[in-house]
């Protein structure tokens, strides 16, 4: 199995931190972490955290949960 | 040599990719590509000195460095040159250089990234459409994190452009968690990954100008610049592109628009083999008993486990987390009213002992004493808003422990355990996320269903959403719970929030089993963060504003609510009364919710105080308290209107609406807020999102089985 079907399949299956599917599968964390970053920006990984209590995201592009919050614009 | 240092320098440079005299042959074009923090910029600085500006990319404002990398070829450089043009009159090769910004991918999701992906595609463009267009792509690997580095340069390799690559982060302690190579020499390394990609490949210094590996780095970009070398291996884009016009057509790019997901995946198998592959075969190269007899190659494994693994071996497991996840909320729910009560007693009577009393003082003295305004003002407004007010521990309560668990990483473990519920039941775990989001508030809930792919995906989730539990209804919770259940409060709480769960559950499947059986589930797939501790200051701040938010909000519509309810309190429908004297009994208000409260009789709350609460919980819940305690004030002005005369007052009216039953009714009460409309402006946004149609049948569906399940609440609570 390559690189690819191995790392989502065990994320989606195990779950875990990057760094916990780097231990698991023997891969190089880089490894894991270009796979899923490549999943995210093709919409079929989610990267949980950047929770609101830490204040707003920040960057181009805030998460859909921001739509219509009121903390958003501050 | 490089030439910074030098006192001939060019202080301006022409745009990239054009020729300074417009006699001369296009200079080469050099565009520097990497991720963020690979010393791309530190290199870009050494290469150009002085020689830089920094302009905006067209049409954006993202802000580009170009400027003129000038060398001295070495004298056998110079007998070798292809022609005396490229040496400028002092015998120096100048090319025009760009620092891009800094990306991890060429499939861009924002405009920094769309300007690193663009111009690489214009370069490609450019080199296929004409033979007099000359240019190279450095493409700077981190050699500490050299398998995501690869992902880049495979993508960069699959748009055909000439590559070098020059290799950072050399001198960086080896952190065989990271590099497959990390503990190998610079040089070792740099000709083992030369062989496996087929392009130059130059380890650089860029602090070091004079053994830094910079000449090294312009010999290579102007002999790929002569002979085009393209990566070893890498297969380009899928044959679904018609690629036979153009070297590389847009549809053959990884550019983010217009994506057939499917080939995209095949893609990224491409990509992702094709690294693997070059890591391996580094391995191989650089392991005990090849050619180099160099240092084993570490294989990246050895990571331990860390705190955040162990504890995810039992949070995560299915037969821990959801009992792990329970506990937690009903601990939350448990501390939460605990904690806030004494708070909220001791603002209620504040509000209702000084507050009023000065309130009637002003009035007194503006000769308003005894009139309409006073009934508006504080048997109408001051009742109502401060009603609310108490609620504001809880809310802070709340809105901090919810802080704590979200900041700490667990809520996305919560997310992870219950995504596994949805999928078992065949629900699409994606609408996981807005439902999280809409037990906070139905309407960015709403809004948040935009990151579903599919239109009916998104319908059903929108159905859905007005079942999360927002946090305008834990204030109807808080007031019903302490008044009927004060021993159990928490745990009344944290069932209407395990009722909200299955009602979402339960609506979801019945759902996706009848009208909405096209829809395919899709598994969500989430990467957890490691666990940490929350920061107590920012946590701090952002509960203040999301209860001053609260208060704002709720406030605007309490106020507008409270006066329409007045208003209607006001209008007499019965007797000889003049507007704005007239007993509740006689009142439009009384008159309509008479009305309705028959319907609710079998639920054992079919009293007017219930339905007229009910009435204006359609605006917002948050105030359905406020309407409770306005309308008891005003019924009987002369009772003080506490925090704990409203509950004693509920427990009176639902007790005789009830035959007796209160509690049974107070649960069926909370049952009925909970599954019926959440508020107008979540009406006002379906409407927007689903269109009419959808919006009313959902309303219609949620007021029948608010109802039903109301009744049988009360009817099997009553006979317990």
């Amino acid at each position: 199995m390559s690189a690819w079907a191995a790392v989502l399949e065990d994320i989606s299956g195990r779950g875990g931190t990057p760094a916990a599917v780097a231990t698991r599968l023997g891969l190089p964390l880089s490894m894991v972490q270009a796979v899923l970053d490549h999943a995210e920006r093709l919409g079929v990984v989610a990267v949980a955290g950047g929770g609101c209590a830490s204040g707003c995201p920040t960057g181009p592009e805030k998460p859909s949960g921001c739509a219509g919050c009121p903390l958003t614009s501050s | 040599m490089s030439c910074h240092g030098t006192s001939t320098t060019t202080t301006t440079a022409p745009a990239p990719g054009r020729s300074g005299t417009g006699l001369l042959p296009e200079r080469l074009r050099v565009l520097l590509v990497g991720g963020p923090n690979v010393g791309k910029s530190t290199l870009f600085n050494a290469l150009t000195g002085a020689r830089q500006h920094t302009t905006n990319a067209p049409g954006t404002t993202v802000e580009l460095a170009t400027g003129t990398w000038r060398t001295v070829p070495s004298a056998a450089q110079a007998s070798s040159a292809a022609s005396s043009a490229d040496l400028a009159a002092d015998s120096a090769v100048e090319r025009a250089i760009v620092d891009l910004p800094g990306s991890y991918s060429l499939l861009a999701r924002s405009s920094d990234e769309q300007v690193t992906a663009d111009a690489v595609r214009d370069l490609a463009h450019g080199l296929g459409a004409s033979a007099g267009h000359r240019g190279v792509v450095v493409v700077v690997l981190d050699a500490t994190a050299l398998a995501r580095s690869l992902y880049l340069l495979a993508q960069v390799g699959q748009t055909g452009v000439p590559i070098v690559v020059a290799l950072t982060m050399l001198d960086l302690p080896a952190t065989a968690v990271d590099s497959p190579a990390a503990p190998v020499a610079p040089g070792v390394l740099a000709a083992a990954l030369a062989v496996s990609l087929g392009v130059p490949v130059v380890p650089v210094d860029a602090r070091n100008r004079v053994a830094g590996g910079l000449q090294d780095l312009a010999s290579a970009v102007d002999d790929v610049a002569a002979r085009p070398r393209q990566l070893a291996g890498i297969a380009m884009p899928a044959p679904s592109c018609s690629c036979a016009s153009s070297a590389v057509p847009d549809d053959c790019l990884p550019d983010g628009d217009g994506r057939d997901l499917a080939r995209e995946l095949v893609q990224a198998e491409v990509l992702f083999g094709w690294v693997e592959q070059v890591v391996e075969q580094l391995r191989t190269r650089l392991s005990p008993g090849s050619e180099t007899g160099e240092v084993p190659v570490s294989a990246g494994p050895g990571h331990r486990r860390t705190f955040s693994d162990r504890v995810d071996a039992v949070l995560l497991s299915p037969w821990a987390g959801i009992p792990v996840f329970l506990a937690v909320v009903w601990l939350l729910f448990e501390l939460t009213t605990k904690f806030a009560a004494p708070l909220q007693g001791l603002i209620g009577r504040l509000v209702n002992g000084p507050l009023t009393m000065g309130v009637d003082w002003v009035l007194a003295l503006a000769g308003l004493g005894d009139g309409w305004v006073r009934g508006l003002a504080v048997d109408g407004l001051l009742v109502g808003v401060g009603t609310v007010l108490t609620f504001l521990p809880v809310m802070a309560i709340m809105f901090a422990a919810l802080g704590v668990l979200e900041d700490s990483g667990y809520l996305a473990r919560a997310a992870f355990v219950a995504d596994r519920a949805m999928r078992s039941l065949g629900l699409d775990g994606r609408v996981l996320l807005p439902l999280i989001v809409g037990f906070g508030c139905n309407l960015p809930a709403l809004a948040a269903t935009r990151i579903l792919p599919q239109a009916r995906q998104r319908l059903l989730t929108g159905l859905l959403i007005p079942l999360t539990s927002c946090s305008a209804r834990l204030t109807v919770y808080v007031l019903l719970a302490s008044a009927f259940f004060p021993a159990q409060a928490g745990t009344v709480i944290f069932m209407m929030y395990v009722a909200s769960v299955l009602l979402v559950l339960g609506g979801g499947l019945v759902l996706r089993r009848s009208a909405f059986r096209d829809v395919r589930a899709e598994p969500l797939i989430l990467v957890l963060p490691p666990y940490q501790r929350p920061h107590l200051r920012t946590l701090a701040m952002t509960v203040r504003m999301r209860v001053g938010s609260f208060v704002v909000r709720a406030g605007k519509i309490i106020v507008v609510t409270m006066c329409v309810v007045w208003l209607l309190m006001a209008v007499p429908v019965a007797g000889q009364h003049s507007l704005g004297d007239v007993p509740v009994s006689d009142s439009l208000y009384t008159s309509v919710a008479s009305g309705i409260a028959p319907v609710l009789a079998p639920a054992g709350f079919g009293n007017d105080h219930a339905a007229a609460a009910l009435m204006t919980g359609f605006v917002a819940k948050e105030v359905v308290v406020g309407s409770f305690a306005q309308s008891y004030a005003v019924a009987d002005p002369g009772h003080v209107a506490g925090a704990g005369d409203l509950g004693g007052r509920l427990r009176e009216s639902f007790g005789q609406s009830s035959g007796g039953h209160g509690g049974a009714a107070a649960l069926a009460f909370m049952v009925f807020v909970l599954a019926y409309t959440p508020c107008v402006a979540a009406l006002a946004e379906q409407r927007r999102l689903f269109g009419w149609r959808p919006t009313v049948s959902a309303l219609g569906v949620q007021l029948g089985v608010a109802w039903a399940l109301a009744v049988a609440v009360f009817q099997v609570g009553s006979r317990l």
